[in-house]
């Protein structure tokens, strides 16, 4: 079974020296993770203060992605994020409220219990936004993990919210809130247009290298069976990273999904709970990102290395990362 | 007076100085008893054992020492344990890095990181938690015991360089508001 090789092939220089930006839904943790470990110039743009606890680090979200972001799941999530990054768009003042206390709906768990405040709020928002700008306008490769088509969104103001309202805080409004579930134009135009816009901003890059993320739905709200609605959204998603790549420069596709999900693995890389990733299957994605570049050696360190933190604590399992679609398991509606 | 012993971290070497050059003979009742350097205190440094009534220093490399009001009657008949230990901004304002980082309500240069409130705060329970978990620990065990809170720091100190004193000052009143209050 492991005798499967050649996957992938980088089309393009990447090198020790190549500044690495990651974001996306949950697995991109473990590529920033990784190229730590190795060496690699990942841009952390936001990092966490020192003497932050290690604890702390992933509380707070620090060293996940290249700024808190959170979870960017959607292309549109992507465009939207680039929008506010290079000024096309501003942000709206939204929150949303919990026990008197504040969450950002662009970044719902970002903070643990949320902000004191919507100037406290809006401080950190329009930091982490100055944060993605410097992060996209300063790496030689994106990269993006593709995570959902089901998305929900303000119809007062037309932004995405990558989280349903009322999931972690604040109240779900029928008539307000907007669910939709992308089809492929819909998912292709706007990452088309997220990339297109941030080389337009960055003249010489960066090149995108574009994945989707292996884990399958925990809930739906497409009407479909959980397991029926997986097999579509990823679909959608792998075809559409597919012709992107197809048909920009400098872009390609890496198949973190086949590797995981592919019959002739026999779901042995995920947990009994065929649902979260296990390390070993996290670390056989990244050797074999790491064995496209032809130019290193494979026998490199393991994945699961903090990102940033100063305190030593236990190596940390796939399922210790932030991912709020754990949360969705726990207190979201199931299906 | 009653002899009073004083523990805790490296800090007691300046309250030693202080005792060196004071005549009040009082003075010499005070005995010091230290148990390593403040950065132990960022792990688990000891353990409570309840039906013994002790506290026992488990540090590799601090003192081996349990404490219990029974020991310190038959040690020297202290009648109070006097604790320093790193329960103040000094380490925080020199190892964290406040020239790029400050609580959000007072950022002011672009470059400048907005610390909500609650993240602050984590940092300063990270610095001080341990120290604060050992006083309630002695006690809890029956100890008369007494805290002794490090000065704030002095103006010239060389951590405060490429820092907003004001920064300092307020990361200062922080942390002496949540040390207090736990």
């Amino acid at each position: 079974m492991f005798d499967i090789s050649d996957l992938w092939v980088a089309p393009f220089p990447i090198t020790q020296s190549t500044k690495i930006t990651t974001y996306g839904s949950c697995f991109a943790q473990h590529f920033s993770r990784a190229l730590v470990a190795r060496g690699f110039r990942w841009i952390d743009a936001e990092p966490a203060p020192r003497g932050l606890s290690n604890d702390s680090n992933k509380t707070f979200n620090y060293g996940v992605f290249s700024a808190r972001t959170g979870n960017i799941y959607t292309t549109s999530l992507l465009k939207q994020w680039t929008e506010w990054a290079l000024g096309h768009k501003s942000p709206p003042d939204l929150f949303w409220e919990k026990d008197g206390r504040y969450f950002d709906p662009f970044r719902p768990v970002i903070e643990p219990d949320g902000f004191g405040s919507l100037e406290e709020l809006l401080a950190s928002r329009a930091h982490t936004i100055a944060a993605f700008r410097a992060s996209i306008l300063d790496s030689n490769l994106f990269v993006f993990i593709l995570g959902l088509t089901e998305s929900w969104w303000d119809r007062d103001t037309g932004v995405e919210y990558p989280m349903c309202p009322g999931t972690i805080a604040g109240e779900f409004d029928d008539p307000k809130h907007l669910f939709k579930n992308q089809d492929y134009s819909f998912v292709y135009q706007n990452l088309h247009d997220a990339i297109a816009m941030i080389r337009k901003a960055h003249e010489n890059g960066p090149a995108f290298l574009l994945t989707v993320s292996p884990v399958p739905l925990t809930a739906t709200n497409s009407g479909n069976h959980v397991l029926v609605a997986t097999m579509e959204s990823k679909s959608v998603l792998r075809a559409v990273a597919g012709q992107i790549a197809r048909d920009m420069d400098d872009t390609s596709y890496f198949p973190s999904y086949e590797i995981i999900n592919a019959a002739p693995y026999r779901a042995t890389f995920f947990e009994p709970n065929l649902r979260s990733v296990n390390i070993n299957g996290v670390n056989h994605v990244m050797k074999t990102f790491f064995q496209g570049l032809q130019e290193l050696p494979i026998d490199t360190p393991p994945t699961g290395e903090p990102a940033t933190g100063t305190d030593d604590a236990p190596r940390p399992s796939s399922t210790d990362l932030a991912c709020e679609e754990e949360l969705l398991s726990a207190f979201g509606p199931k299906k | 007076m009653s002899p009073i012993l004083l523990t805790g971290d490296s800090h007691l070497g300046a309250l030693k100085h202080a005792q060196d050059f004071q005549d009040d003979p009082r003075i010499g009742e005070l005995e010091f008893l230290p148990l390593g350097q403040g950065y132990g205190s960022l792990i688990d440094f000891f353990e409570v054992d309840k039906a013994a009534q002790t506290v026992t220093i488990t540090h590799e490399e601090w003192a081996n020492h349990s404490f219990s009001q029974q020991s310190l009657n038959k040690d020297g008949d202290f009648k109070l344990l006097v604790v320093s230990m790193p329960i103040n901004s000094s380490r925080i304002l020199r190892d964290c890095s406040w020239h790029r980082n400050v609580p959000w309500s007072m950022k002011k240069g672009a470059k400048e990181a907005p610390l909500s409130d609650a993240l602050v705060q984590s940092i300063i329970q990270h610095d001080c938690a341990k120290s604060i978990e050992f006083m309630t620990a002695l006690a809890s065990v029956g100890i008369k015991v007494a805290v002794i809170e490090g000065p704030r720091f002095f103006d010239h100190a060389r951590y405060l360089q490429r820092k907003r004193i004001d920064v300092c000052l307020e990361i200062e009143r922080r942390y002496r508001s949540f040390a207090q209050i736990n």
